[in-house]
C-alpha cells in the first residue's frame, strides 16, 4: 500500500443512492462498528472483485457499486488507515476512533464527494 | 329569509384552523345534505304507513344553505329554510321529519364512535348508510366531523374508522376515499381513454385519462424509462380489506420534481429490516407517513429538495449541499425529533441544533437556514 493506492469501498444498502447521488452516511462507520469503516486494499483486489467479495455471501443484497478514496486522501482527513489482514488479507480498517459526531459527518462529506469526483469504480447491473 | 340553524357539524384537524373549509370538503356536505332528505322521506312514510311516496313538494319545498363558518376548528352553519316565500307563516313544510332525519344519522354515527359499533336500535337501513360513501371521503387521518346529539353528553365523530364501520354496515363492496397517489405511467390507453399508474410503493391501478390532465398523464408516460413520476389526487375505490381497487375520478395530476420526499418516503417503505449485512432497522411506515404529510404541509415550495436517505437505526437523513455548504439533517421518526448540522468548507462555520418537528416554529428555522443557504450561494 502506498499513497495513491485506492482504497475501495462498497456502498450498501442501495438505499444510500437516490439519483445517483450517494449519501454521506456511505463514508462512516456504521453504529455496530466501534468507529472503525472497512474497505479493500486496491493494490490486492480491484474494484469490481471487491464487490464480488462482498456479494459472495448469498445473504447480503447486492450493493450499487464501489467508490474508491487514496490511502492520502484518508490520511489528509486525519484518519489513520490500518490494514487488518487478519479478517481477510485485503481488509483495511479506516479509524474515526476519538472523533466527535459532527466532526465525522464533515469528513465524511469531503470523503464522499471527493469519491464520487473520481466515479465509480464499479457499478453494478440495475435490479429489477 | 335566513331560515332556522338546523346543524351546525364541527370538521376537526388542522386543514379546518380559522374556521376555514377546503372546497372539496364541500362535496361530502353535499352528499349530507342528500342523505338528510332521503332519510326525512323514509322517516314520513314509516310514519304514513298509508302513504306510498313522499308527498309532493317533499323535497323542493326546502332547502339547506350554508350561511357562515365558525369558528372550532371550522364550524359551518347549515340552515333548513323553506324555498317559497310564498309559505309566509307556514314554516319550513315537514320540517319535523327532517329534523328526526338529521339526528338519526347523529345517532347512528354516535353508536358507531362510542362503541365501534353500531347498536341494532340506532340502524338505519343499510342503502341510507351507503351515503356515508360520500361523507367523510375527504377525512384524514386525525380528522373527524363531529356532529351534536340530543340527549346525549358526548357529540358523534365521524372519523375515516367510524366511516369504516358504517359502511360495513352498508354491505357496501368498494369504500371511497380521498387519495394521493405517487407513481410512474407504463401504459396508457388512448382508446379506452385509461391508464395504468404504478405506485411507488404498492400495486398498479388503473385510472380514467380525463381530457383536462391527458397532456401530463401522456409525458409521464414518455418519460416512463427515465422514471419520470407524477402525484395524482383523486378519489380511490377501497375494497372491504382495504386495498386500493381503482381509482374513481381525478381531480388534479401534477409531474413529480426528481428528488421529491413523499415520493422518496414511499420508496424507503420497500426497505426492509437487516439491509446491514443482516444489521439495521428499515425506517417505520407510520413514522414515514408522519413525515410525508409534515413535509407537505411544512416545507416550502420555493426551496431546493433534499436527497434522502434512510439511517441504519431506522432514522432518516436528508442532505443539502450548495456553494461549499453542506447541511446534513437526521430525523428520528418516533420521537419527532432532528439532528441539523451545517457547515461552511469556506469558512469554516458551522450550526449545530436540536429541532422538534412537531412544531412549525422550527420547520420555519429550518427553511430559514436553507433559504439563507441559497441566497448566499
Amino acid at each position: 500500500m502506498n499513497d495513491n493506492t485506492l482504497l475501495h469501498r462498497v456502498i450498501k444498502p442501495r438505499w444510500l443512492v437516490q439519483n445517483d447521488v450517494v449519501s454521506s452516511q456511505a463514508f462512516r462507520p456504521e453504529p455496530w462498528d466501534d468507529n472503525l469503516m472497512s474497505v479493500y486494499d486496491g493494490d490486492q483486489i480491484t474494484a469490481t472483485e471487491a464487490w464480488h467479495h462482498y456479494t459472495r455471501d448469498p445473504e447480503k443484497a447486492p450493493p450499487p457499486g464501489v467508490l474508491s478514496v487514496t490511502f492520502t486522501e484518508f490520511t489528509d482527513e486525519g484518519l489513520q488507515v490500518c490494514p487488518d489482514p487478519d479478517t481477510f488479507p485485503e481488509h483495511v480498517l479506516i479509524d474515526y476512533r476519538g472523533l466527535g459526531t459532527n466532526q465525522i459527518r464533515r469528513k465524511s462529506v469531503n470523503l464522499r464527494d471527493i469519491a464520487m469526483g473520481r466515479g465509480w469504480q464499479y457499478r453494478a447491473p440495475r435490479q429489477g | 329569509m335566513p331560515g332556522e340553524e338546523f346543524l351546525k357539524p364541527r370538521l376537526h384537524g388542522a386543514r379546518f384552523d380559522d374556521a376555514s373549509i377546503p372546497l372539496q370538503v364541500l362535496a361530502d356536505l353535499a352528499a349530507l345534505r342528500e342523505m338528510i332528505i332521503e332519510v326525512a322521506k323514509w322517516r314520513f312514510l314509516e310514519a304514513n304507513p298509508d302513504r306510498q311516496r313522499a308527498p309532493r313538494g317533499f323535497t323542493n319545498r326546502i332547502e339547506l344553505k350554508l350561511t357562515g363558518i365558525e369558528e372550532g376548528s371550522a364550524v359551518p352553519v347549515i340552515n333548513l329554510t323553506a324555498a317559497e316565500r310564498s309559505l309566509n307563516g307556514l314554516g319550513v313544510p315537514y320540517q319535523e321529519y327532517y329534523e328526526l332525519a338529521r339526528d338519526d344519522i347523529a345517532n347512528s354515527i354516535a353508536s358507531v364512535s362510542q362503541s365501534g359499533r353500531l347498536s341494532e336500535n340506532k340502524t338505519l337501513p343499510p342503502k341510507y348508510l351507503s351515503y356515508f360513501n360520500r361523507i367523510g371521503r375527504s377525512l384524514r387521518d386525525g380528522e373527524y366531523f363531529e356532529f351534536v346529539v340530543p340527549d346525549r353528553s358526548t357529540p358523534a365523530r365521524l372519523t375515516r374508522e367510524a366511516r369504516n364501520v358504517l359502511l360495513q354496515t352498508a354491505s357496501v363492496t368498494e369504500i371511497t376515499q380521498e387519495v394521493n397517489l405517487r407513481g410512474t405511467v407504463p401504459e396508457a390507453d388512448q382508446d379506452n381513454m385509461t391508464f395504468e399508474l404504478q405506485q411507488v410503493y404498492g400495486t398498479k391501478v388503473v385510472c380514467p385519462l380525463p381530457d383536462l390532465h391527458r397532456d401530463t398523464i401522456i409525458q409521464a408516460f414518455l418519460g416512463y424509462e427515465n422514471h419520470i413520476r407524477i402525484l395524482i389526487q383523486g378519489i380511490g375505490r377501497f375494497d372491504r380489506q382495504d386495498r386500493l381497487s381503482g381509482v374513481e375520478s381525478i381531480d388534479s395530476v401534477s409531474l413529480l420534481e426528481p428528488l421529491d420526499v413523499p415520493a422518496r418516503l414511499d420508496e424507503l417503505r420497500s426497505m426492509e429490516d437487516g439491509e446491514y449485512n443482516g444489521r439495521g432497522s428499515a425506517p417505520d411506515h407510520d413514522g414515514l407517513d408522519w413525515l410525508s404529510d409534515s413535509f407537505e404541509n411544512y416545507f416550502p415550495d420555493d426551496l431546493p429538495l433534499p436527497n434522502t436517505f434512510p439511517t441504519p437505526v431506522g432514522g432518516l437523513e436528508m442532505e443539502w449541499s450548495a456553494g461549499g455548504q453542506t447541511i446534513i439533517f437526521r430525523i428520528d421518526l418516533h420521537t419527532h425529533g432532528g439532528e441539523w448540522y451545517q457547515f461552511d468548507t469556506k469558512t469554516d462555520a458551522e450550526i449545530s441544533r436540536a429541532l422538534d418537528l412537531d412544531t412549525r416554529e422550527d420547520w420555519r428555522w429550518m427553511s430559514d437556514r436553507i433559504r439563507h443557504m441559497t441566497i448566499v450561494v
